[in-house]
């Protein structure tokens, strides 16, 4: 079966095809990267944000250290909606280690002093 | 009080463009700058963007919007570039070089510039600016108001959504809302084709089935206090609703995603001249405006669909600064206007200082409807200067060409063709 895709590597969406072992359309490295993943296991990085201890009109932004599964999405987002960070926050500092034993952490993407 | 300090470089707007104009003038040697930022933080738009897919150009890297902020905030912290936050310009008077701003911890006070550069952003068209009909509820947002409410303040606007346009931002928000817990119930977009990139149509709507409607667009808004529902309706191929295709959507939230327009009435009011299919200045090849020693860079000069694309223009317009600063007004032989067809929307630069040692000279242009096969044409006259060709062009993503090959001391008018092959 041929697959069809439009990456999302960057802003560029080339249509690639996946039939088997055989990927064509890419146009670069990560293109090909991208298809071979999504094929078999799509994997997205998250970003959401979180509470923060004392704040009542001020959230944290945060992303997942690496991608996970995309059926995962929305159980890790369970699972950010539970905390509230601690100020100060470094940026890219780990909130949340290991989540969900996915191997991927959820850290900061904002430094909040 | 600071009345009347003086700066070699004035920086209206710290969001992305001048946040890299003054790194770039600081990196050319200048010292003396000072950027103005209205809001409680550097960083401009970039803060709410939290969603990953910045940088990779500029940093060969995938990065949030507030981590692509930070490596410039960062190095204008770590050099000391001085900076006003919570401070608001009020007015620029060219002729004795000075700017007007307030805030409440200063009062106002007016300070004087050698060179300034505008790098005021953009601002969303409103459901004021389509005339949708129906009533004026609660409950219509524009997207990135939505996202502002939702990424820094953490307050989620509605449970059961509708958005009205298919940009970027539009696209953005109906992931997030859907990630919050929000029933995103779909996307009207009025034209044939989605004005967001690919990649966000994967991402934002395909992985979450949002579904697309294309040529589909809001016809009447119910709701006396509070947003009831939407009434949407397929267009014809003049955008006209078509009788019998209409359907009512029961919601509380509608967002709206519908364009961005350059944010430039300060600069405009101050006499400078617009380009005015862009509504941003007219510039020339260094981004300097028709006002002396102004220059103007990013989405207050057109609207941009990359950050990276807007850092670089905030390069040129702070390289440029700053050599107006150390080397004077240089002299130029002549301008060569520029001119293009009918299939691109708008060309940048407007005109081209001849200068002695002018020798690249960057274009930005989108074209007006997808072209899939298209040849780039410079000419000069009936004379072809320059053949570029370039697959699947979309009026959502910016064309950028540099040329430096060519010998602008000959050319006397210079014309952008697209044509589809």
């Amino acid at each position: 079966m041929v697959q069809e895709l439009i990456c999302i590597v960057c802003p560029k969406g080339c249509h690639i095809k996946v039939d088997g072992e055989n990927i064509s359309g890419y146009t670069c490295l990560r293109g090909l990267s991208y298809a071979k993943q999504e094929s078999v296991n799509p994997l997205r990085t998250i970003t959401s944000t979180v509470l923060i201890e004392g704040e009542d009109n001020l959230v944290c932004p945060v992303k997942t250290s690496h991608e996970i599964p995309k059926k995962e999405i929305f159980n890790v987002m369970k699972v950010i909606n539970k905390i509230k960070a601690k100020r100060p926050i470094k940026m890219n500092e780990v909130l949340i280690k290991n989540v969900l034993n996915l191997g991927v952490d959820i850290i900061s993407t904002k430094e909040i002093l | 009080m600071m009345n009347n300090k003086f700066y070699d470089i004035v920086i209206v707007g710290g969001g992305s463009a001048g946040l890299s104009a003054a790194k770039k003038a600081f990196e050319e040697g200048i010292t003396s700058i000072l950027i103005i930022e209205r809001n409680n933080e550097l960083g401009g738009i970039l803060n709410q963007c939290i969603h990953n897919g910045f940088g990779l150009h500029k940093f060969k890297k995938e990065l949030t919007g507030p981590e692509y902020a930070y490596e410039y905030i960062k190095f204008v912290k770590d050099h000391k570039i001085e900076y006003l936050l919570n401070t608001l310009v009020l007015s620029i008077d060219k002729n004795n070089k000075t700017i007007v701003c307030s805030s409440s911890e200063n009062g106002v006070t007016s300070i004087n510039y050698k060179t300034l550069i505008f790098s005021a952003g953009c601002n969303e068209r409103t459901s004021g600016q389509i005339m949708t009909p129906g009533e004026r509820p609660n409950g219509v947002y524009t997207a990135g108001l939505a996202q502002k409410l939702l990424n820094i303040d953490g307050y989620l606007v509605g449970k059961n959504v509708y958005i009205l346009g298919s940009g970027d931002i539009g696209l953005i928000m109906a992931r997030r809302m859907k990630l919050e817990g929000a029933n995103v119930i779909g996307v009207s977009e009025l034209m044939p084709y989605s004005n967001g990139l690919n990649r966000n149509i994967v991402q934002c709507l395909n992985d979450y089935n949002i579904p697309l409607r294309l040529h589909n667009t809001v016809i009447k808004i119910h709701g006396k206090n509070q947003l009831e529902g939407i009434t949407i309706c397929d267009v014809d191929d003049s955008l006209k609703p078509i009788k019998g295709r209409e359907e009512f959507i029961k919601c509380d939230t509608l967002l709206l995603s519908i364009g961005l327009y350059p944010f430039n009435s300060m600069l405009k009011n101050s006499g400078a001249k617009v380009n005015n299919e862009t509504k941003g200045a007219w510039v020339d090849q260094n981004l300097e405006t028709s006002l002396d020693s102004v220059f103007s860079c990013g989405n207050v000069l057109h609207v941009h669909d990359l950050v990276d694309y807007v850092s670089d223009e905030g390069e040129i317009a702070g390289k440029n600064a700053a050599s107006l600063v150390k080397n004077g007004r240089k002299k130029y032989s002549k301008i060569i206007l520029t001119f293009h067809n009918e299939n691109l929307s708008y060309l940048l630069p407007n005109e081209i200082k001849v200068y002695d040692d002018l020798n690249e000279v960057n274009f930005s242009f989108r074209v007006k409807k997808p072209i899939s096969k298209g040849e780039i044409l410079f000419k000069d006259g009936n004379n072809i200067i320059k053949k570029v060709i370039k697959n699947d062009l979309i009026p959502s993503e910016m064309v950028r060409i540099k040329l430096n090959d060519i010998d602008y001391k000959v050319v006397n008018d210079l014309k952008v063709e697209v044509n589809e092959l």
